[in-house]
């Protein structure tokens, strides 16, 4: 009965389970790249807001501008 | 007459009913984390956006809660400075965010030292001088973006190429190395005196009805005829085209 039940399966998962596999591993490699992005701006947002100057200076156009005329 | 699901039916049913209560629920972030879920540490670290933690999407509670993960490793002093700016930061938008973000990883070339004296100058600069520097920094990100655009456009114009101070280098034991997107010179070919047809300002291809012979696929007129030499062909044909 079980074994009957399974044959009876087995085609479908044969055509359902490449799908799966290839939408699992679509998810995988989205994930791993969200992770990836979401872990460097979590590095650069604790830097940026607890550094010296406020967030606002480096929003400023023209501190950037003004603190490019000296190069260091 | 109640008619009797078989296996495949009923879990097909199953699937129907659960996948879309998924979705929704995927959708809306109601997997996110509430603030009652969130631990002491956590709640301490991200006390300012208390009020506003239910109007943030899954993704934003997700950045701040990587955030609240590092929190135990800074100073009392960088601490304070965080929670007194979580607020504004949160109602930055996305581009506004990113854009701050580029900016300053760039400025981390000067010293924090130096970012401090030259943040104290600027402020005491008058609002005037201000409004310029921003225009200019406008400006040129303006220039800098057409410049971008037009170094990765293909244009059909042969263009001068412009000395570079780098040696040239080998692609292959016989080619040298050419600029990025060109194709590598033979070592032995000659770049000073390209060929007639590759004369700086010419179109790469000029492949216009009334420019291109039909039978032989070569220029017939233009300043790119001029380093082809016409194929002879049999008298008969040369009548045939007077006619």
């Amino acid at each position: 009965m079980l074994l009957s039940q399974f044959s009876a399966w087995w085609p479908r998962l044969g055509a359902v389970l490449p799908v799966l596999v290839l939408a699992f591993g679509a998810w995988v490699v989205n994930d791993a790249g969200q992770r990836e992005a979401q872990r460097v701006a979590t590095s650069i947002d604790v830097a940026l807001l607890a550094d010296d100057l406020p967030p606002e200076a480096y929003a400023d156009p023209g501190f950037v501008a003004f603190l490019k005329l000296q190069q260091p | 007459m109640k008619r009797r699901l078989s296996p495949d039916n009923r879990a097909f049913g199953v699937a129907r009913l659960l996948l879309p209560v998924l979705l929704g629920l995927a959708a809306s972030g109601a997997w996110a984390q509430s603030w009652s879920a969130l631990n002491a540490s956590q709640q301490a670290a991200l006390g300012p956006l208390k009020a506003q933690w239910s109007q943030l999407d899954s993704e934003r509670r997700a950045q701040w809660l990587a955030l609240a993960d590092r929190f135990p490793d800074l100073s009392p002093a960088e601490r304070q400075r965080l929670q007194d700016r979580m607020i504004d930061w949160s109602q930055l938008s996305p581009d506004e965010r990113g854009a701050t973000r580029l900016q300053f990883h760039e400025a981390q070339r000067w010293t924090p030292q130096e970012r401090q004296d030259r943040w104290r100058e600027y402020q005491s600069l008058d609002p005037q001088a201000r409004l310029i520097l921003a225009h200019r920094w406008k400006l040129e990100e303006a220039a800098r973006a057409q410049a971008e655009a037009q170094a990765t456009s293909k244009r059909n114009l042969l263009e001068m190429q412009r000395p570079t101070s780098e040696p040239p280098r080998t692609a292959s034991p016989t080619t040298v190395r050419a600029r990025s997107g060109a194709t590598s010179r033979p070592i032995a070919s000659d770049e000073a005196n390209p060929a007639p047809q590759q004369q700086v300002g010419l179109p790469k291809v000029a492949a216009t009805p009334a420019f291109v012979d039909r039978e032989t696929l070569l220029p017939r007129r233009g300043p790119q005829a001029a380093g082809v030499t016409r194929a002879t062909r049999p008298a008969k044909d040369a009548k045939n085209d007077k006619d």
